[in-house]
């Protein structure tokens, strides 16, 4: 390739529009199609056109899971961000030996499989689990209680999951605040609080917006953890599409499922995204 | 206290510990009402430090700060009447000149029209009108400048502390912004401690300078004090050029002394002190007190080394030469660029370098 080629910006994009092409637009399109089909008698496809699979959604049987779900992901939402804004802070405002430390410290859940992880939950939520046995031992507890297979269960375990996508993000936005605005809005007669809500905050917007969109989306579409700590008390989108598609072999109704959430997804997350430029631009 | 002025600012044995270091280092010092107060020094003398210290970012470990016969200590820097405008500027990127300007009011809960009327006034102060819906991003360096000023003034603090306030701009736009902080000050009439690593605009716009080095004040004066009189070889080497020169006192007498140094002929200087007879010293003396000429003339009350010239460096309003004195001492002379280009010194040229023997300063080793 020659460099002038190369100048041309359209021609780099190409290999990504090829993979989002034919691995995700292609895919997208097909269960689209297969959403207004219909379920063959034996768990096959038939060719009939029906929006019977989108009116089905309706059906206030589902009604708590779609609730469920955007309230788990609200929630782990909210409380990743309690969470991770003041490490985040505490990250962005230490010695560049320390920060180094701490991100090593964010990252290193991510290199033992998250499934690995998430059955470690399993084995301390169980009825017969560490926690269960540590508080009968000790005496908190006459009885073990149930926290396999909650909501609590599902909510731990999603918060525990993406509260690094909530982290990084925000660790990034922090970083580029200069102390010295912070210590100007200090010097010019505000209070700790008031430097973080008129100065902090403000400037620290695109990065709670990037992370509230990084958590929001996995979380309510999450399959593994409401699967594995929710079982089928605690269902959830992502587990109700796996179970429509590969027990009741019902692939048009999973796939209205899926564009269901999907629009979920888009009613959150454009809002978000356009407020990340309420400031400068 | 010496003109008779109130105090603003007091310091009292101020110290101050960054890790193994001292760097503030028992420090004393008063700022009176009104004035233009600079501390200069080398990075790591502290200077810095002691602004953080008066507007309250750092806790001193030891001594007093009083701004108007109170104590700071204790205070946070949102409780000092003191505001500082920062290295950086340090405005808000979120926010308009407006607001900018507005936040110390708005904190303090100014009412609304009285900001407005404030901000007005101060816009016309540092005469910045008609930008107050700009960002920060959307000004020039000088406007930014003007932006950090305005911040600071329209709260009528006890002090304003500026910290290295000229240092992000050109030169043209420096020689501006210096006349017109004098302008300002003048107009409202405010107590100013400036810290600067640039000595000449020290030299320009304070009434008084402190010279700071290792934590400690070297010496406070006037420009003209700091220039003329230095009292150590410290002072004396930073504020200003100087030529040195190595040597030792061999004799003197209630007027003159000799000045030996290896390789030089014996140097007369006027008012040494007795005690210095014997003495490992250094003897500094200014571009602007030294004369070059191309034939010998010397009186009792001068003194004439032969000298070659080195480099000859034109400035626009002046020729400097830079020359060299006995093996290993470069000096610096001045020249009048208006001279007869033809009776110019040449690089490498034989010349003669004159100065009057009251002229020397010496300072012990």
């Amino acid at each position: 390739m020659t460099v002038s080629s190369l100048r041309q910006p359209s021609l780099l994009l190409l290999p990504t529009l090829l993979v989002l092409g034919v691995f995700f637009c292609i895919p997208l399109l097909l269960m689209f199609v297969v959403s207004f089909a219909s379920r063959g008698l034996y768990g096959g496809l038939e060719w009939v056109f029906t929006v019977e699979n989108y009116q089905r959604l309706a059906d206030p049987l589902y009604w708590t899971i779609y609730g469920r779900s955007l309230f788990l992901a609200v929630t782990t939402t909210v409380v990743c961000l309690i969470i991770g804004f003041p490490l985040a802070y505490v990250m962005a405002r230490s010695s560049p030996r320390m920060q180094t430390l701490l991100l090593v410290l964010v990252m290193i859940p991510f290199w033992t499989n998250f499934l690995v992880r998430t059955y470690a939950w399993m084995f301390l939520l169980r009825t017969e689990g560490l926690f269960n046995s540590l508080f009968l031992h000790v005496g908190i507890l006459d009885a073990p209680l149930d926290l396999l297979y909650t909501n609590g269960a599902v909510f731990i375990g999603l918060v525990y999951g993406y509260l690094p996508f909530m982290i990084l993000p925000l660790y990034v936005a922090l970083e580029r605040i200069s102390p010295s605005l912070e210590e100007a809005a200090h010097d010019l007669y505000a209070g700790s609080v008031s430097v973080f809500r008129h100065v902090v905050i403000p400037l620290a917007k695109p990065g709670i917006v990037a992370g509230c969109i990084l958590v929001f989306i996995p979380s309510i579409g999450a399959f593994i953890t409401p699967h594995l700590l929710g079982g089928g008390q605690s269902m959830m989108l992502g587990t109700l599409i796996q179970h429509e598609f590969l027990v009741v072999r019902d692939w048009p109704f999973g796939s209205a499922i899926s564009f269901l959430l999907m629009l979920l997804v888009l009613v959150v997350g454009v809002p978000l995204f356009k407020g990340r430029r309420l400031w400068g631009s | 206290m010496i003109s008779g002025k109130n105090p603003c600012v007091q310091i009292a044995a101020l110290t101050k510990r960054h890790g193994d270091t001292l760097a503030v280092d028992g420090l004393s010092f008063e700022v009176h009402e009104n004035e233009f107060f600079s501390i200069v020094g080398p990075s790591g003398s502290g200077k810095t430090t002691t602004l953080r210290l008066i507007a309250g970012l750092l806790q001193a470990d030891r001594g007093e700060i009083f701004v108007n016969g109170q104590a700071m200590s204790g205070l946070l820097p949102n409780q000092r009447p003191v505001n500082t405008v920062f290295q950086d500027y340090a405005l808000f990127p979120h926010m308009t000149v407006w607001n900018n300007i507005a936040f110390g009011l708005r904190m303090q809960g100014v009412a609304q029209s009285d900001m407005a009327r404030r901000v007005r006034d101060v816009l016309n102060i540092v005469q910045l009108p008609g930008k107050v819906d700009r960002l920060p991003s959307e000004l020039s360096g000088g406007e930014q400048q003007r932006v950090a000023l305005a911040r600071a003034l329209i709260n009528h603090p006890a002090v304003i502390l500026l910290d290295e306030p000229l240092g992000a701009l050109d030169q043209q736009l420096r020689q501006d912004m210096q006349r017109e902080l004098k302008a300002i000050q003048a107009q409202v009439g405010v107590t100013i401690i400036c810290v600067t690593h640039h000595q000449s605009e020290a030299l320009l716009l304070s009434d008084r300078i402190a010279v700071m080095n290792k934590g400690r004040v070297e010496q406070i004066g006037t420009p003209e004090e700091l220039y003329s009189q230095p009292q150590s070889l410290f002072v004396a080497q930073f504020v200003g050029q100087s030529n040195r020169l190595e040597g030792e006192v061999l004799a003197t007498n209630e007027s003159l002394s000799v000045f030996q140094c290896p390789g030089v002929k014996p140097i007369h200087i006027f008012g040494v002190s007795q005690e210095l007879v014997g003495v490992r010293a250094m003897m500094v003396l200014r571009p602007e007190q030294l004369t070059l000429s191309r034939e010998y003339q010397c009186d009792d009350a001068e003194n004439c080394l032969e000298t070659s010239i080195d480099q000859v460096l034109y400035l626009g309003e002046a020729i400097q030469y830079v020359i060299t004195i006995g093996s290993k001492f470069s000096w610096t002379a001045r020249g009048d660029p208006q001279h007869d280009r033809t009776s110019r010194f040449r690089p490498g040229e034989k010349a003669f370098v004159k100065w009057k023997a009251q002229y020397g300063l010496l300072f012990p080793q």
